[in-house]
């Protein structure tokens, strides 16, 4: 029975019927033979067919060479606590992918792009990244939409010698350089660097430092010391707070103490929201920095009155109809966003935007250098100008981030909308 | 420091009267059926959600209110009907393993339907904050403290002075013998869990203008309330009240003074000294017939 399979399996080219159907057949057959008291044995002698059925299967997929797909993977976080990541992150690799038919491949070669649902497991994503690359065959991965799960993925992509295009924002992912590891969005110490430029133009001297305790939260302290102490800024009082904190009104009121005369708050919504507001209800009227963070609407409608006049550095996304004309970013970015919006029912953000840059980067050197998995490493690390959402990419062999404090921007938060902070 | 205190005291009453809330609703299931309801913090994150969608929709906060905690309470007598009485009878630790499955559920489906991102609600007095004694007391935090004490005094009438109240005592006290008397157990234990949803998800509604309300609010929630339930006596209503501020305020001292990395295990700490010390909590109440 099982050749017939096997030559209607490739009659139709879809190598993966036999899998679904193999360990039926096989119940059928010696399910009348073995009684209910044999259950688990039952069990092994499918899961035995269903293993044998996997490896006709797989040997039965034609080798990727020339003609087959070229094939991408992208590990989201798609479910999970960092969803409203995730989510805008796997909904522009499915815009991309509809482009991508349309436009009918590459070369005449069709691309998928293949997308995992990581729910911000860490060890799930580095399962998923394997999968990816030793079953599925894929170029190259895209993805860890968290830094907890960039940093194994990371790890694997060196071992396994794939390219790996990370779209967390962790400084230890690209600082050091590693060879196919590349770092799509601003990292952290680099928006560190840029929101310090608001505290060096309000000309204060001093400032408190509130931060999640966490990854990400740490990386915006070591930041803020390090370019403190070079411009001579004092930070008076830093005051750790964890993500799941219902109030930080306590953390705010010793703070106080020390009079500082701005409040830099570095975390995500909520937290990000309630510090806001517990520092405005506690009667600090000192400017608030807050972190690259709370880039999406969540964090207006939390902090409500608070969100007024809250600072922080972003990518340029976020106002790009506010950019001024003729500026490189500015038509590539608007057209994302109308892709975007047009495909979804929801307002383009920047964790989409660091999807986009890592897929079209990837396509951009498959474009020039062909589905090889060396030659593309060695294209991205030379690449010079990119256009991407991010800003503009100028990879080197010590620098697979690219970016710098040019492609952020400070925004203010006014009339609970972003506008361009001068 | 004298400068801190006031705040961290106003602070540990805010958190502490929501803990206090849903550590009631941890004492009146116990108390009547003698099962630990884990998915307590879920009803009130499922009556923040269902509030915010509702005034997203323009109705009034208060008839919002109102409908959530209908809903809610609603969706307590469902899971008691549905999850809890087809196995009436069991072990008491497979119900509670029921009620962690139970809130499993519960946040699996509030992540579909409304998405990992936070929920705002408005104050429901919005205005200047209250200074008092040199802290800062914000007017949503007296909305928690007084409704947390309205519900306690609430429920002492109920159980004091009403017939049904009288029946669930008996109830607590032992089943059996009020089974005699005609008083059903199964229907007293679906009373329970609907007051106990409720009661969470009044709980929900009052916090979400502080802190915001996302799918996964509740796991946190019901553990710092299960904490103060126990610390109470777990039996006792107003020994969970007592239970909660002192929860709250043990966390606003610990981050204020020592480092708020420190909150959660102290608290855990003074739990695990009250049972050592105590067996039965603070507050000595009827122990629960087994």
């Amino acid at each position: 029975m099982l050749p017939s399979y096997q030559a209607a399996a490739s009659r139709e080219g879809f190598e993966r019927r036999p899998y679904n159907t193999a360990p039926v057949r096989c119940c059928e057959t010696w399910g009348v033979v073995i009684t209910q008291a044999a259950l688990p044995r039952r069990l092994t002698i499918i899961a035995l067919a269903a293993a044998l059925a996997a490896g006709l299967a797989a040997s039965g997929r034609p080798a990727l060479g020339q003609g087959g797909p070229i094939r991408i993977g992208a590990v989201f976080a798609v479910t999970g606590p960092a969803g409203s990541l995730g989510k805008p992150e796997k909904d522009t690799a499915a815009m991309l992918q509809d482009q991508l038919a349309a436009a009918g491949g590459i070369a005449g070669r069709p691309v998928q792009i293949i997308t995992y649902d990581s729910e911000a497991d860490p060890t799930k994503a580095v399962l998923l990244m394997k999968k990816a690359v030793t079953e599925d065959g894929v170029v190259a991965v895209v993805g860890g939409t968290t830094s907890p799960e960039s940093q194994p993925m990371a790890d694997y992509a060196m071992a396994a010698e794939i390219p790996f295009m990370s779209v967390a924002a962790s400084t230890t992912l690209s600082v050091p350089a590693r060879a196919w590891v590349f770092q799509m969005p601003q990292r952290n110490d680099i928006a560190a660097a840029t929101a310090m430029q608001y505290l060096v133009a309000l000309r204060v001297k001093t400032f408190a430092f509130l931060y999640r305790n966490d990854d990400f939260g740490q990386d915006g302290l070591v930041g803020f010391r390090t370019y403190a102490r070079q411009r001579g800024i004092t930070v008076v009082d830093t005051e750790p707070f964890a993500a799941i904190d219902t109030d930080l009104s306590a953390q705010v009121a010793r703070a106080r103490i020390k009079n500082p005369e701005a409040m830099v708050v570095w975390s995500t919504p909520p937290t990000a929201a309630i510090a806001a507001k517990n520092i405005r209800q506690l009667g600090v009227q000192v400017p608030i920095l807050e972190s690259h963070g709370i880039a999406n609407r969540a964090f207006i409608q939390l902090a409500g009155p608070a969100a007024e006049g809250v600072v922080f550095p972003a990518g340029k996304l976020l106002v790009a109809g506010k950019l001024p004309a003729g500026g490189p970013q500015k038509a590539l970015l608007e057209k994302y966003a109308r892709d975007f919006e047009a495909a979804n029912r929801y307002t383009a953000n920047t964790f989409g935007g660091h999807a986009f840059d890592g897929i079209t980067m990837l396509l951009d050197a498959v474009r020039h250098v062909g589905p090889d998995k060396a030659r593309v490493r060695e294209y991205l690390e030379h690449l010079q100008g990119f256009l991407g959402t991010g800003g503009v990419f100028t990879m080197s062999p010590q620098n697979h981030n690219g970016l710098s404090t040019k492609d952020m921007v400070l925004v203010v938060i006014k009339h609970g909308g972003w506008d361009i902070w001068k | 420091m004298s400068a801190l205190l006031p705040q961290l005291l106003l602070t540990g009453m805010t958190t502490g009267s929501l803990y206090a809330l849903v550590a009631l609703g941890f004492v009146l299931i116990y108390s009547v059926t003698g099962i630990l309801n884990f998915a307590q913090g879920e009803f009130s994150m499922l009556s923040a959600l269902v509030c915010a969608t509702l005034l997203a929709w323009h109705l009034p906060l208060g008839a919002a209110a109102l409908i959530a905690v209908a809903a809610v309470c609603a969706l307590g007598a469902l899971t008691e009907r549905l999850a809890i009485q087809p196995a009436y009878g069991a072990h008491p630790l497979t119900l509670i393993i029921i009620t962690f499955g139970v809130s499993m559920a519960f946040r699996g489906i509030a992540l579909m339907l409304w998405g990992a991102d936070p929920y705002p609600l408005p104050e429901f007095t919005p205005g200047p904050a209250l200074v008092l004694l040199g802290g800062v007391l914000i007017r949503q935090a007296i909305w928690a403290i007084a409704l947390s004490l309205t519900v306690v005094a609430a429920l002492f009438v109920f159980f004091a002075r009403t017939i049904p109240g009288a029946a669930v005592r008996a109830c607590a006290d032992n089943a059996f013998a009020s089974r005699l008397v005609g008083i059903s157990p199964r229907r007293m234990s679906l009373l329970a869990f609907t007051l106990s949803a409720g009661l969470g998800a009044v709980a929900g509604i009052v916090m979400t203008p502080i802190t915001g309300a996302t799918y996964d609010m509740g796991l946190a929630l019901g553990l710092k309330g299960f904490v103060a339930a126990v610390i109470g006596g777990l039996a006792n209503a107003p020994g969970a009240v007592l239970g909660g501020y002192l929860v709250g305020i043990i966390e606003a001292l610990t981050t204020g003074y020592l480092s708020p990395g420190y909150g959660t295990a102290i608290t855990f700490l003074v739990l695990l000294a009250v049972l050592f010390l105590q067996r039965e909590g603070l507050v000595h109440g009827q122990q629960r017939q087994a």
